[in-house]
């Protein structure tokens, strides 16, 4: 088996005492391989984001993180901070949501990607500059060297995205961090984020960590999913696997959830509670309060297998009962 | 209807497409004072049918919150006309028009913001009867009675809107926009900001209130799936101008324009066959201050030719609704 690019293993994330020890994520297990886009859905407090924040040990200091994070052989969590930022940037590349607020409005584009490119190698200005080109040209800018001077502000969203891109690029990244990338942008342009991604990755061999909450668009672009729950990871599976037969009561409520545009009219439902608030988190089961299957067992704490290719937590998942609710599901959708 | 209100034949169709918000001609400029005037709505015709939904959809850019700002009298309007059952909104500052505007609501996307965060869930949801000096007591049972048709109870009378989560805080809001008693809700991204399983709860609450307060809805959303599921029509606006309007099993169903199709074909769907290949929109939208020529979608067109430079296209009708394109026959032969 191919050594996997990115192994998160264990991961568990509290608040510092001080700050009252609440649990944020709790034994989140999965990996990347090489060329693979790994779709990681949850809504919002699942712990998507932290999961990514801290893979790239950028989590504020309230919190504190134990588990491991292999990278490349070393385990990011315990690297010194000055191994990391050479990392950072260079090895694993980050793309946020709003791409207009990570550029610095006052600076060229072509500033930013310099000063991005030579801080990973000893380029000069004009080879760095070349560079620039390069990589503005593969992220699909259209006349990318008049382009270096314009400012951010001349550049619509998706223009934007494509920088960060860029720039998130710039240091020869094998794995990528996509955090909810075209959430702030229109479905159009999101088609063209979610397609250059999948050339990069398929051209350049780079591994993707895309984070999002929209499980239509993970799938139509990753190959394995990982959902994500109140801090944990409820299910994990092929994108084909996950959505044909979803195991867990909560990935089919959400695969109930994505939009149907061949029926109109007919409501759909979602859901019914409120996620919990994380740290707020319901003993056992944590899905069980909003679950339509929910019986007697399920106040005990729930295990899965998130490593394998194909693994849920939810000890009714493939029980008549389990079955029947994904028969519903099934229905509702197809 | 006819059952409760005897009427002639002519009158019986006429209550058949009972029109509650006609919108004729509408333009809406902006202008600064060092900036080039912005078109950013040109001449848009629409009407609602009152009990219906009509769902305008389309990038962002495209006019689609300048229109419902316009009806709900908070942006400007250059010209045209606003019927609200009949009362013209659109003349300015005119009181008459203040008066017809009480039957307009708006649900802004950000609950949070749209919520005084000092006051509690019961005082937010009577501020539309504020002015009526009612007591308190008489206010706190307003608002549990518009709690409960929002789906939330008692309890959360008192609780400000930091103790709510975010669809709840969105209940509120809605309960807030009924307590107006109004006729038209404009819904302005009201959904766009839930989590995915939130969010079809509240369309299955707005649903349901549609009935039950006799509502008419304007839905503006780029969430095509809320469009799916609640849109009786769909008008789809690119750079200012509608170019597809119809009902909504028709323009999301079956959409004819070649920006309606690219834009419904690019949302992401579980269907086996719409996962690859869709056909990509190239481009983006362009700048409203110089529109393009011609038809405004052209530069972006697959299927644009010389005549579509020139000459700007009109909404002609076409398989049960309007599409405003030269090439509308051609591109049909065309599989999507």
């Amino acid at each position: 088996m191919i050594t996997p690019v990115l192994s998160v293993e264990n991961l568990c994330l509290k608040l510092t005492a001080d700050r009252g020890g609440a649990p944020l994520l709790s034994g989140v297990s999965f990996e990347i391989r090489s060329g693979e886009i790994f779709g990681l859905v949850g809504e919002s407090g699942s712990g998507k984001t932290l999961t990514a924040l801290a893979a790239m040990r950028l989590l504020p200091p309230a919190i504190e993180a134990t588990g491991r994070v292999m990278f490349d052989g070393a385990d990011l969590l315990s690297l010194p901070e000055r191994d990391m930022r050479k990392l950072r940037g260079s090895r694993i590349g980050m793309v946020f949501q709003e791409p207009v607020a990570a550029l610095n409005p006052t600076f060229t584009i072509g500033a930013q990607l310099v000063s991005a490119i030579r801080a990973h190698h000893q380029f000069s200005r004009g080879r760095a500059r070349d560079r620039a080109v390069e990589l503005l040209d593969m992220v699909g800018i259209p006349e990318p060297r008049a382009r270096l001077g314009f400012y951010p502000h001349q550049f619509s969203g998706g223009m934007c995205q494509r920088v960060m891109i860029a720039m998130a690029l710039a240091g020869g990244a094998r794995l990528l961090l996509a955090d909810e990338p075209t959430t702030s942008l229109d479905v159009t342009t999101q088609d063209e984020i979610v397609r250059l991604l999948e050339k990069l990755s398929r051209e350049h061999g780079i591994a993707v960590l895309f984070i999002s909450h929209d499980l239509g668009l993970v799938a139509r672009l990753c190959h394995r999913i990982a959902v994500a729950y109140a801090g944990e990871l409820v299910e994990v599976g092929t994108a084909d696997a996950l959505l044909q037969a979803p195991l867990h009561p909560y990935t089919q409520g959400l695969v109930r959830c994505v939009p149907d545009l061949t029926q109109i009219g007919v409501l759909r439902g979602g859901i019914p509670g409120t996620p919990p608030m994380p740290g707020n988190w319901p003993a056992g089961c944590r899905f069980q309060p909003r679950c339509t299957i929910a019986a007697d067992g399920c106040e005990r704490l729930q295990s899965i297998a998130s490593t394998t290719d194909r693994a849920v937590r939810c000890w009714r998942a493939g029980s008549d009962a389990g079955s029947e609710a994904a028969a519903v599901a099934e229905r509702v959708t197809s | 209807m006819n059952a409760r209100m005897p009427m002639p034949d002519h009158a019986a169709t006429h209550a058949a497409t009972d029109t509650l918000l006609d919108v004729k001609q509408l333009s809406v400029i902006y202008r600064g004072l060092t900036r080039t005037p912005v078109q950013a709505v040109a001449g848009v015709s629409f009407s609602i049918a009152r009990g219906s939904t009509l769902a305008l959809i389309g990038e962002s850019g495209s006019g689609k919150s300048t229109i419902a700002r316009a009806i709900a009298g908070l942006g400007p309007v250059e010209s045209g006309s606003i019927r609200l059952d009949g009362a013209e909104l659109a003349g300015k500052g005119d009181r008459a028009a203040e008066a017809g505007r009480h039957g307009v609501q708006i649900v802004f996307q950000d609950p949070t913001s749209a919520l005084n965060p000092r006051w509690p869930v019961w005082q937010s949801i009577v501020e539309p009867r504020l002015r009526e000096r009612l007591k308190r007591a008489v206010q706190r049972d307003i608002a549990a009675d518009y709690l409960g048709r929002v789906g939330l109870n008692a309890r959360h009378m008192d609780r400000l809107p930091q103790q709510l989560s975010g669809g709840q805080r969105q209940r509120v809001t809605i309960a807030r926009a009924l307590v107006a008693r109004p006729k038209l809700i404009i819904l302005d991204e009201a959904v766009s900001a839930l989590d995915v399983s939130v969010r079809n709860e509240v369309l299955l609450l707005l649903d349901r209130l549609k009935e039950s307060e006799q509502l008419t809805y304007l839905l503006i959303s780029h969430d095509m799936g809320a469009v799916a599921q609640l849109a009786t029509s769909v008008a789809v606006l690119y750079l200012g101008r509608l170019v597809e309007l119809g009902p909504a099993t028709r323009v999301i169903g079956q959409p004819s324009h070649p920006y309606s199709r690219a834009l419904i074909e690019a949302v992401p769907s579980l269907q086996a066959g719409a996962r690859k290949d869709a056909p990509k929109l190239s481009g983006e939208i362009g700048d409203p201050a110089h529109p393009p020529s011609g038809c405004r979608f052209h530069p972006r067109c697959p299927f644009a030719i010389d005549r579509c430079s020139n000459e700007v296209p009109v909404l002609t009708p076409h398989r049960g609704g309007e599409s405003a394109c030269h090439r509308t026959q051609e591109i049909e032969a065309v599989p999507s």
